[in-house]
């Protein structure tokens, strides 16, 4: 069945870059979505239960942290894999991503090629 | 202050003690003395005469009188026994009784012998001598006549025998002349013969004639004689045998009372000699009268001796007891007129005015006047106290400026000082104050009064309304009373206008309390705009590390993107574009060559200014206190060999070798793993930046104390002595900054620093110029009893 990422940034470059970054996966039957803001994230998971989920933490609209919690929280959404993407990178952030459930954690800047390759190793397990 | 000028030259040693006083002391006493030795001789003299008159009655007249006490009785025992011999019945009691007499008249005779011995009355000693002899030949003469006396009536007893004999016969001859008349036929009827009648009458007058001479000689005399002629007539007229018979008798009875010698006139003999020996008893009574009155009269004699001696030994006494009365009045009165004339106007007088002076000077008054002296002791004692007075007076004029000189300089020197200072007594009352003191309290008015108690100075400050504050004025007047009976530092008062002081008390050694306040007016300004200061630091502060953590952020957006974007250019370069490209012109070749090189560049750059945004904010943590910190016990080689394993990279690419010792059983330190990795990083990171050839040495050893010693050492360009002291210091990259290209953040030193501090160690650096550096730091080991993993 085909896999589906989604990408939820509010900066648009980045979402080009993390789009960009694991574009090369489409090729492979990955269908990959983004979003602008933590409501529409947590509405996109809701509604197209994605596989996946790459969370940016400063978001407007409920940050990654209340996206992520949401989404664990409810029974209805089919759990995806949480890789949360934050500029912060300090220990409080990683602590709270994982109380509130995610599975992987990624600091900016990061490097794409890493990016691709955790991807590629959680979606395809 | 009285003038002392004139006296004040007279020295101590000047003054020369007089006699005077000791003199006139002498000459009273020695005064009393003499009339009390007087009236001592004339109390002896008296009682002497008294006892000579006591003792002349006690060895004369008191024998005399006991003798003639003796004699009286001695006579009237003699008076009384010469009765006794003049009845006298017998001869027998007659001897007896005249011994008895000798032996009272001998006792006499002694009496009167010893009586001589004394000196007596010759009348009365000649009279009683006289009675005494009369006396004894009275006795001489009632003892004669009663020897006669008693022969008489021996005589007539013994004619008396022979009557009653004859009477007796005679009786017996009638009874048996009557038995023979009556011949047995008595009893019958008489007629009575006339013989028989005389006979019968015969006997019955010789029955009465016996019974008569039984009795009296005299009494019965006429009666005896006619009874003896009746019974010679009856026998007359009887037979003449019968008469015949009795002649004799009838003679004998005859001459009873007829003849010489007969009863009668021996009964008339015994009446005289009787009567004589009464005469000798009157007159002896006589002799023992005058005797007694003799002897009376002697004792009154002596009596009248004894009574005048002891009126004489009475009026002597008198006389002697007036004598002492006076004498001893006399001495009363005049040791009095000595005492208040004498001693009284000479010594006590002086002595009083002395004695008040001393008092007055001892009292402090030092003008008291001093009585002028004569030469004598008093005079030497007023002249002494008059040098003691001036030695007084100069030490109290001298004491006095000392006092306003030190008082002149306390109070210039209370003054001077910019506190405010008061000194209150233990009585709570002011005893001095500068002021200071006052315009500080009154905010600017001086308004305080001397001797103002400590209570009253708060009500006026209360009253002034000075105080400004919440609480009510009563409760804020015991708080200050309390606190100002026991100090417990100082407080912090606020006045009106803002103004503030600070007010310090401690207790003196004498109770009472000094007080120091100091304005601070100013300085609370200061602390105000200290504490604006600081809170608009603070909340720069904290606008600082908002803002970095912002920057940081933001930052970090942009940076993501064009370091992602560099990553994915080099990617999208080397995996597409250039293998596709046909790099065999020089331009093209160029171009590949300078766009791989640059995209490299880029990357690098892009990863160091990543790292700096993370140092920064870590430093910037560290420093506002918001790094989260996981403190626990740590195996430091453990930690050694994880930054290593991180930095293996670094120190390969360059080809140095690293050696890592590490302390057998070292001990575990105490802090927190991640950092004390990021440290051990950072320190190597440095070690092979700086160093081209030669080794890095990381070592770990016991340090000093309870300290765990963590060493890297390079054989780098090494760190001039200028620069390590700054080598700890915020983007303080050391070396010339312009020929070397800088490889760091600037920031790795500082972060060390801050991490191991916060850790409670220290960290330094050695180094020589030119041959490497050693960056020491140490951290705590754990508390005793954790082991080395």
């Amino acid at each position: 069945m085909t896999k589906k990422i989604l990408i939820a940034e509010d900066e648009a470059y980045l979402r080009l870059l993390i789009l960009q970054s694991i574009e090369e996966l489409e090729d492979e039957g990955v269908e990959i979505s983004m979003v602008e803001d933590g409501a529409q994230a947590l509405k996109f998971a809701t509604t197209e239960h994605p596989h996946m989920i790459l969370l940016d933490v400063m978001m407007p609209h409920a940050n990654g942290f209340e996206v992520c919690q949401s989404i664990r929280n409810s029974k209805d959404i089919p759990q995806p894999y949480i890789i949360l993407l934050t500029a912060k990178g300090q220990e409080y952030d990683k602590l709270r991503g994982t109380q509130v459930g995610a599975d992987s954690y990624m600091t900016k800047p990061f490097n794409p090629d890493e990016l691709l390759s955790a991807v590629r190793k959680a979606i395809f397990s | 202050m009285p003038s002392i000028a004139g006296s004040s030259h007279i020295k101590a040693a000047d003054i020369v003690a007089g006699q005077g006083v000791r003199k006139r002391l002498m000459f009273a006493f020695l005064g009393i003395s003499s009339l009390v030795v007087v009236a001592a001789i004339i109390a002896i003299l008296s009682l002497w005469a008294n006892a000579k008159g006591q003792d002349r009655i006690s060895r004369q007249s008191i024998p005399i009188a006991t003798i003639a006490l003796d004699l009286t009785r001695t006579a009237q025992k003699i008076v009384g026994s010469v009765p006794l011999l003049i009845s006298a019945n017998s001869v027998e009691e007659q001897e007896w009784i005249k011994r008895e007499l000798a032996a009272e008249v001998e006792r006499l005779n002694v009496l009167l012998a010893s009586l001589h011995q004394y000196d007596i009355d010759p009348r009365a000693a000649s009279s009683i001598d006289r009675a005494a002899l009369q006396f004894s030949s009275n006795i001489e003469v009632i003892d004669r006549v009663v020897g006669a006396r008693l022969a008489v009536t021996q005589s007539q007893k013994s004619l008396i025998v022979l009557g009653e004999q004859a009477v007796d016969r005679i009786a017996r001859v009638l009874a048996l002349a009557a038995a023979s008349d009556v011949s047995g036929d008595l009893r019958s009827d008489p007629p009575i013969t006339h013989q028989q009648f005389d006979l019968n009458k015969l006997i019955a007058k010789t029955r009465e004639l016996a019974l008569i001479l039984k009795m009296q000689v005299t009494a019965g005399a006429a009666e005896a004689q006619a009874a003896i002629a009746q019974i010679k007539h009856i026998l007359i007229k009887l037979d003449p045998p019968v008469t015949a018979k009795l002649g004799t008798d009838l003679a004998s009875l005859s001459s009873l009372y007829v003849g010489s010698n007969n009863l009668l006139q021996q009964e008339a003999f015994r009446l005289q000699l009787e009567s004589a020996a009464g005469q000798a008893l009157e007159e002896n009574s006589d002799l023992a009268d005058r005797f007694a009155e003799a002897v009376n009269r002697m004792i009154g004699v002596a009596k009248a001796d004894v009574a005048s001696a002891n009126i004489r030994a009475s009026s002597v006494q008198t006389m002697a007891s007036w004598l002492l009365i006076s004498v001893v009045g006399i001495t009363v009165v005049s040791t009095l007129l000595i005492i208040r004339f004498y001693v009284q106007r000479n010594i006590l007088a002086r002595l009083t005015n002395l004695t008040s002076s001393m008092m007055a000077i001892a009292n402090g008054n030092l003008g008291a006047e001093i009585p002028q002296g004569s030469d004598d002791e008093l005079g030497s004692m007023a002249q002494a106290l008059r040098v003691f007075r001036d030695t007084a007076v100069n030490v109290r004029d001298s004491n006095l400026r000392e006092i306003s000189e030190v008082r002149s300089r306390l109070d210039h020197a209370i003054e001077s000082i910019q506190e405010g200072f008061a000194l209150f007594d233990a009585k709570d009352r002011l005893v001095l104050s500068n002021s200071q003191f006052g315009k500080l309290l009154f905010d600017g008015a001086d308004v305080l009064t001397a001797d103002i108690s400590y209570e009253d100075l708060l009500k006026q400050m209360l009253a002034g309304d000075i105080i400004v504050g919440d609480v009510a004025p009563q409760a804020w007047l015991n708080l200050a009373l309390e606190n100002h009976h026991e100090p417990t530092g100082s407080k912090l008062v606020q006045l009106k206008n803002d103004r503030w002081i600070n007010a310090t008390e401690r207790r003196t050694e004498d109770g009472g309390t000094v007080m120091v306040v100091t304005d601070f007016t100013a300085l609370k300004r200061h602390e105000r705009e200290l504490d604006e200061l600081v809170e608009r630091l603070r909340s720069a502060s904290a606008a600082k590390s908002s803002f970095i953590a912002n920057v940081s952020h933001e930052l970090r957006t942009p940076l993501t993107a064009i370091l992602g974007f560099s990553h994915i250019i080099k990617g999208r370069l080397d995996k597409t574009v250039f293998p596709k490209v046909d790099a065999t012109d020089r331009p093209t070749e160029r171009a590949m060559s300078q766009v791989r090189q640059n995209i490299e560049i880029m990357i690098l750059e892009g990863e160091r200014l990543t790292k700096m945004i993370n140092d920064v904010l870590d430093l910037e943590k560290i420093e506002a206190g918001q790094m989260v910190w996981d403190i626990e016990d740590l195996d430091i080689g453990a930690i050694i060999e994880q930054a290593v394993a991180a930095t293996t990279s670094l120190y390969k690419q360059k080809s140095l070798e690293l050696q890592v010792n590490i302390e057998e059983a070292l001990p575990l330190a105490i802090g927190d793993h991640d950092r004390l990795v990021q440290v051990v990083i950072n320190l190597i990171s440095n070690a092979v930046k700086f160093t081209d050839r030669g080794h890095v040495v990381c070592q770990a050893i016991r340090g000093d104390g309870s300290f765990v010693s963590v060493s890297v050492t390079d054989t780098g360009s090494g760190i001039s002595p200028e620069d390590q002291a700054e080598v700890f210091d915020k983007f303080r990259q050391v070396g010339d900054t312009l020929t070397e290209k800088p490889t760091g953040t600037g920031l790795g030193l500082p972060i060390c620093r801050e991490i191991v501090e916060h850790l409670g160690g220290s960290i330094c650096v050695e180094s020589i110029l030119g041959f490497g550096s050693t960056f020491t730091f140490q951290i705590p080991t754990a508390k005793p009893g954790a082991a080395a993993i």
